[in-house]
This record gives C-alpha cells, structure tokens and sequence, in this order.
C-alpha cells in the first residue's frame, strides 16, 4: 500500500487541475512515459464524460494496490443511455459519450462501469511495476 | 495571487479570461496589468464598466509612476465601454472584432510594441451569451501577436454558469488549461503550444474555424503541445473534414499523434512527426 488515496470532487472547470493532481500522484506512485501518458488521458476522459454526461460534476479516487494504479470516477447523472452497446464497440465519429469508455478500455486494464439512473462509476487500473 | 499574477502578465497574444472577487482584486489587477504593459512599451487600453475612469485613475496613480504623461503620450488609454467603439449598448460580435482590429492598428502607427486590454466584462453582462459570442470571435485576431487581453468577470455580477461559458471561450484562464497560438503564413497555418482540454474547447474551435476557409494546404504545427485531449482532437478532425478534400497536416510529437491515432484523426489528416517536445 502506498500512500493514502487521492479524493478530489470536479466540475468542468475543475477538469484541469485535476489532471496535473494526477499526474503528479501517478508519477509518485511510479508511473512513467507512455503507461503515465496513457493513465492521465483515460482520467481526463472519463472526469470530461462526467462533467459532459453525468450530471456536470463527480468525484475521483485514485490509489495504489499490490503494485496497481487504480481511479474510481463516480457521477451523479441520468446513467448511460438504454441503447449503449458497451464499450468494446468502436464508437461513431459523434458517439461522444461512449468514446471516452471505449479509449479507456484500450488505454488501461479492469474497467468495471456501474450505470444506474441515479448515477454512474468507472473503475480502471494500470500496472505501476 | 501566483496564477493571477502571470495571467496578469500575459504575452502579446494572449486572450485572458480572469474571474475576479471584489473590489480588492479589481484594483489590484488593474495596477499589475498597467505597469507591465507599460514595461513592455505596449499601448495599455483599460475598457472601464462598472467603475468610472476616474476611480480608475486613482488607483492607478499611487500605483503608476507618470501616470498624467503615459496618459497624454498614448501609452494609457482609459475609456468607459459606451464610450468606446470596441463595444456598443449590446454585445455586438463583428462590431467588437472591428473595434479591436482597428485599436490593434492603431496602438503599431502609433509605434507601440503592440495593443495590451484590460476589459471589464460587466459591459456585456446584461448579455452572457453574446457576450461570449463576441470573446469567441476576437481569438483568430489574438494569433497575429500583437494583441494581449484580460477579461474581468465579477463574480458577483455573472452566474458560476456564465463564467465557465466565459473561461471556455478563453484559451487562458486561471487554474484551467492554457493555450497559445500564433498565425503562420507560409504555409498557411497555426502553431499551437499549451495544453488544450475541455476548459478552452471551445477556444481552439474559434481559432481554427478560419482555417476551413483556407484553399490550399494548412499546416498546424503542434509540436509544442503538452497536452491535447480526445475532444479536442476530433476537432483537428472536424476541421480537416470541412476543408473537403484540401490537405490538413498536423505536425506534432509522439504523445499527441497517439491521441490523434486513437480518435481517428489520422484518416483525416496527414500527421508529420516533428521533433518531439
């Protein structure tokens, strides 16, 4: 276990700083060039998801575990819509909610989304070793 | 005061979106911004609103060494905004633009490193989406170089909701991604640095709209972007598909080609390694 976990509450014009607040925690945890890349552009996505889709605000979690990166993104919107396919689908040019899930997917590993109508969470890893 | 003291230093060039407290911060940023515009020997435009341009200059002048003679030279103009023609009763996008263009001319005639604006925002809010309309226009002009603005919105005099629509058409604001951009002629094109995200979307969509216009091959050079996120990438995309077949090349380094290759764009764009910031 490293450090105690990152918790931050965003909303759209928070988007930013909570990117470099990332990036500083992943990096400290060990995270570098590409893999580091790869994890600061899947939270900015899913935390853009929230502001765009899921009600204009949310939170985020990150932590380490057993030599793993994990964030948790939760909102509180309306959910995924009732005709979303999944994220292992190759999004349309103007499926922009879903482009977010399917970029995550190829970007980091064990993502787990939990959509109810009271809400949305995305949870994702990469390896820090 | 970190953040607020560089925005409040800005380069020619950049478009400011500063939301402010209270009187306190007003006063305060209007003194900082003055002195350095004047270090820079640019013309300094302070558009009053709220207050009167006589409160203005007591401030400035504890604050303003020679503030009377920067005055009867040119380097400080201060006018309210009815009395301006860079804005009108209502928030008049091509009438802004005009007036700033030809504010920007003026200030190089007059042998002015350049045009440096202080704006209060409060002439536009009985009006916050055009008034955003307007701010959105005014970027491409930004990338000539010669022109730096801030933007002043209370926050006492604008909803949370209207500053964030404000901030969004800014490609700077405080705590929030920053972007700068300069015109390139041959080719015809941008050169991009900064970081671009969802907080200055919108910002990078005004500045290339013109670029859908452009006949021959347009060249964004983004080899200095730090950062550009999925959205904003498709919108290089977007752009590229306007333009209907005329050549869009993006030079950039490995981090955003890789963005650029995950949304797509790459089918739409011609992407040019350049060296790798």
């Amino acid at each position: 276990m490293g450090r105690p976990a990152l918790v931050r509450s965003f909303a759209r014009g928070r988007i930013t700083v909570v990117r470099r607040a990332v990036a500083e925690f992943a990096a400290a945890e060990g995270l570098a060039g590409r893999r580091l890349e790869d994890f600061v552009l899947a939270v900015n996505e899913i935390t853009t998801n929230a502001v765009l889709h899921g009600g204009g605000s949310g939170r985020l979690r990150l932590w380490s575990l057993d030599g793993r990166l994990w964030c948790e993104v939760t909102d509180d919107g309306p959910g995924l819509p009732p005709g979303w396919m999944g994220s292992e689908r190759t999004p349309s040019r103007y499926d922009t909610g879903g482009r977010g899930l399917w970029l995550t997917r190829l970007l980091c590993d064990h993502v787990t989304i939990v959509s109810t109508p009271a809400g949305t969470s995305v949870t994702f890893s990469t390896c820090t070793g | 005061m970190d953040v607020a003291g560089s925005v409040l230093d800005p380069e020619l060039g950049d478009h400011v979106c500063l939301p402010f407290a209270g009187e306190g911060e007003r006063i305060a940023a209007t003194r900082l911004f003055t002195a350095n515009g004047l270090r820079r020997g640019a013309r300094v435009l302070i558009v009053t609103c709220a207050r009167t341009p006589e409160e203005t200059r007591a401030w400035l002048a504890p604050a303003v060494p020679g503030l009377a003679r920067a005055e009867a030279e040119g380097r400080v103009v201060i006018r309210p905004a009815g009395g301006t023609t860079l804005t009108g009763r209502r928030p008049d996008p091509s009438r802004v633009l005009k007036g700033l263009s030809a504010a920007v001319e003026r200030a190089g005639e007059d042998g002015h490193a350049g045009l440096y604006a202080l704006v209060d925002a409060a002439w536009g809010a009985g009006d916050p989406a055009r008034q955003t309309t307007c701010e959105a226009v005014s970027n491409p002009l930004f990338g000539e170089r010669r022109l730096a603005s801030v933007c002043q919105y209370d926050l006492r005099l604008f909803s949370g909701e209207a500053v964030e629509r404000a901030a969004s058409v800014h490609p700077i604001a405080p705590e929030r991604a920053a972007l700068r951009y300069a015109v390139t002629s041959r080719p015809p094109g941008l050169r991009l640095s900064g970081d671009v995200d969802l907080t200055n979307r919108q910002a990078l969509a005004s500045v290339l709209a013109p670029l859908e216009r452009e006949p021959g091959e347009v060249v964004l050079d983004v080899t200095a972007m730090g950062f550009i996120d999925a959205g904003s990438a498709q919108l290089l995309a977007a752009t590229a598909l306007a333009r209907q077949g005329r050549p869009t090349v993006v030079v950039c380094g490995e981090a955003v080609a890789r963005v650029l290759r995950l949304v797509r764009a790459d089918a739409l764009l011609t992407v040019r390694r350049g060296a790798d910031g």
